[in-house]
């Protein structure tokens, strides 16, 4: 491809890179995306640094608002502007800053290099076009393949997304599929390209439990096959606990907690973090411990116009003391690869 | 049939046999060319105190079920008793009654509340319709119920477009509670919550349960969250119910396959318990046209030569336990 053409890293960050091995797929530096509006400036994403590594899967944690799926946009150039603009960051994918790309040189990227699974497949699937001509259009837009050899390839995609009678449903319209079978087929799209990375925004939040698993399964069983990285970005803890090799954690448009998956879940530092597991119910806890009382986060997540000055979690977090109400609590490394912005964890009290 | 031989006494909600098909109707006149069989032959009860979950995927009838219960729609079969009085044929001043008893909270709280209405005035709208408080009461009642639910009575005179989803579900909860029900029905009450809204929300429903000594009928497709506030679940496939018990029986020892399947599906936030999971082969079939016999044994890995021709019935493994399926008879 057109990767070549692009200037390497340069100078100490080579030997930087040589020394870490490999240099991680996709690197996303003090990342700002603003939504600039009438009733002032909106920081969905503030300041927003990590990785993805090679045939990593990533699980990117938060709730609503937490600027999950704009950090996801962001990384496509997919940002509506006006209101929406990076205002500062780099998003470095195999080297190449992704911000600085006129939208030809995305276009290229997008669904090629990168491909995205949305939440909701009736809405990102085109309902006048059948399955089978939405996943021709790949292979003939990025790879220049006639028609016919097209829908050859079509046909072996949905075969390995597990579609049954492939021959048949690829001259069907989203309309007549079930909801798993459009998430198979957005699956499909996706992998046709063989992309190195894969943007999953909730793609298994509107489905039933089983399918939910079914989905799941295929996707890791897929990456495998492929050496894709995965950015699976969910609300879901248990799904990343399952899947995710590395977890990053998220609150109105902050990172606060980074670290492999089996310390985030079994000794989680930030207090949100804490916060959000214990407020889960437990399949079956009840039958070991007896039934408990969940533990609530207290108050709700403010909103993006409104935000608390210092650390954003204090108002309600159990740790809060007077620092954290006027200074924001920057990222360090606790242990190898363990992160956490949190004043409390820092000053250890 | 067997679970009446096995409960007696009076429950305070009894559904029995219940059935609920949709016309599918085409054509110009529009004949009726089939039926959705929504809810096919469905008997639960749900004791004074109780709280049962009713768990299932989407398309399995658990929210027809609870439709039929609160009378929102007309069952095609079957009887509901409520406090042993049959509510299928009754007049509608007793339907008055009724609806006092009986009180419902849906999943989306931007639906359920009128725009055009100040929350004060939601929440106190019961009082109104059912006449019980002098009008100069109500503004108090109305505060007290906001405290009990955990909103500032200051909120009163704002709309419902100014509160967030969590909020609106508590100002949801705070009108069903309002004439002090017996039953309240929630369809999906949390799960268009976040996660840690979610857990404030179960835990005020808990607390309420206590202090009104309140019944639940919990319909949610979590199993998580099911488990959590129900004491027995009852677990739906396709219109029926496949399996009742009590939750942590449930968890420990699912019997029906699709049970086993459901529970083994669901990712827990564990990372180093790997799990051996049921993967469920195909999807959930039309409930136009349910397979013969048992509707699961499409789908299951233990399906014998008599799952095809036969429908199992509700057989009873002991008194909190109950199963249809063949591989126990």
């Amino acid at each position: 491809m057109d990767l070549g053409i692009f200037p390497r890293v340069v100078g100490a960050k080579k030997f930087e890179s040589k020394k870490m091995n490999d240099r991680p797929l996709l690197d996303i530096r003090n990342l700002k995306t603003y939504f600039f509006l009438p009733e002032g400036v909106i920081k969905a994403v503030d300041n927003v640094s990590f990785h993805v590594g090679n045939r990593e899967i990533v699980g990117l944690v938060g709730e609503s608002g937490c600027g999950k799926s704009v950090t996801a946009l962001s990384i496509l150039g997919l940002i509506q502007s006006p209101p929406g603009q990076i205002v500062s960051g780099e998003i470095l994918f195999q080297g190449q800053d992704l911000c600085k790309m006129s939208p030809e040189q995305l276009r290229k990227i997008r669904g090629n290099r990168i491909a995205m699974i949305f939440q909701e497949p009736m809405i990102s699937l085109n309902p006048l076009y059948s399955i089978g001509d939405q996943i021709v259009e790949v292979y003939t837009e990025h790879y220049g393949l006639s028609r016919q050899e097209a829908r050859k390839k079509a046909k072996e995609m949905l075969e390995k997304v597990q579609i049954p009678s492939p021959a048949r449903r690829i001259y069907e319209y989203p309309h007549q599929l079930s909801g798993g079978m459009r998430q198979r087929a957005m699956i499909a799209m996706a992998l046709a390209c063989k992309p190195a990375m894969i943007l999953a925004d909730e793609p298994t939040t509107a489905l039933d439990v089983t399918i939910q698993a079914q989905i799941l399964e295929l996707m890791v069983e897929l990456q495998k096959l492929m050496g894709t990285s995965i950015l699976l970005i969910t609300h879901n803890l248990g799904a990343v606990a399952e899947y995710a090799k590395r977890v990053i954690v998220m609150y109105l448009g902050r990172v606060v907690e980074e670290a492999p998956v089996i310390p985030i879940f079994e000794s989680p530092l930030h207090p949100y973090t804490v916060g959000l597991l214990n407020s889960i119910p437990k399949l079956g806890s009840k039958a070991i411990g007896g039934k408990k009382r969940l533990e609530e986060i207290p108050g709700m997540v403010p909103g993006l116009n409104d935000l608390p000055e210092g650390c954003y979690f204090h108002p309600r977090c159990s740790k809060g003391r007077e620092i954290c109400k006027r200074k924001e609590p920057k990222l360090f490394e606790n242990q190898p690869g363990h992160r956490v912005a949190c004043w409390a964890v820092r000053e250890g009290w | 049939m067997s679970e009446e031989l096995i409960f007696h006494g009076e429950h305070l909600l009894d559904v029995q046999r219940l059935k609920k098909f949709f016309p599918i109707k085409k054509g110009v006149f529009r004949r009726t060319v089939g039926w959705v069989q929504a809810v096919d032959g469905v008997s639960l009860h749900v004791d004074k105190g109780e709280t049962l979950g009713l768990v299932g995927e989407s398309g399995c009838g658990k929210s027809t079920t609870g439709k039929c219960i609160l009378r929102l729609l007309e069952p095609t079969e079957g009887d509901i008793l409520l406090e042993g009085k049959n509510i299928s044929a009754i007049n509608p001043s007793e339907m008055k009654q009724f609806r006092r008893k009986v009180q419902a909270v849906f999943q989306d709280p931007y639906s359920s509340l009128n725009p055009r209405m100040s929350v004060g005035n939601i929440v106190g709208e019961p009082f109104k319709v059912h006449d019980i408080h002098p009008s100069s009461d109500i503004r108090e009642r109305v505060a007290d119920l906001f405290k009990k639910v955990g909103l500032r009575p200051e909120y009163m005179s704002r709309y419902p477009h100014e509160f967030s989803g969590g909020q609106r579900q508590r100002i949801g909860i705070a009108r069903s509670i309002a004439l002090r029900p017996d039953l309240i029905i929630f369809d999906e009450p949390v799960s268009a919550l976040d996660v840690s809204i979610q857990a404030q929300v179960i835990n005020l429903l808990d607390d309420l349960k206590q202090e009104f000594k309140l019944s639940y009928l919990f319909i949610a497709h979590d199993l998580s969250v099911v488990e959590h506030v129900s004491d027995r679940i009852a677990v739906m496939y396709l219109g029926k119910i496949v399996e009742v018990a009590k939750d942590t029986e449930l968890y420990s020892n699912p019997l029906h396959p699709y049970t086993r399947a459901l529970l083994s599906a669901i990712p827990i936030p564990e990372p180093k318990q790997k799990k051996k999971r049921i993967i469920l082969q195909g999807e959930v079939p039309s409930p136009i046209n349910p397979p013969s016999g048992c509707r699961f044994h499409p789908r299951c890995s233990e399906a014998m030569k008599i799952c095809k021709h036969e429908e199992p019935i509700m057989s009873a493994i002991d008194h909190h336990h109950q199963v249809s399926c063949f591989l126990y008879r």
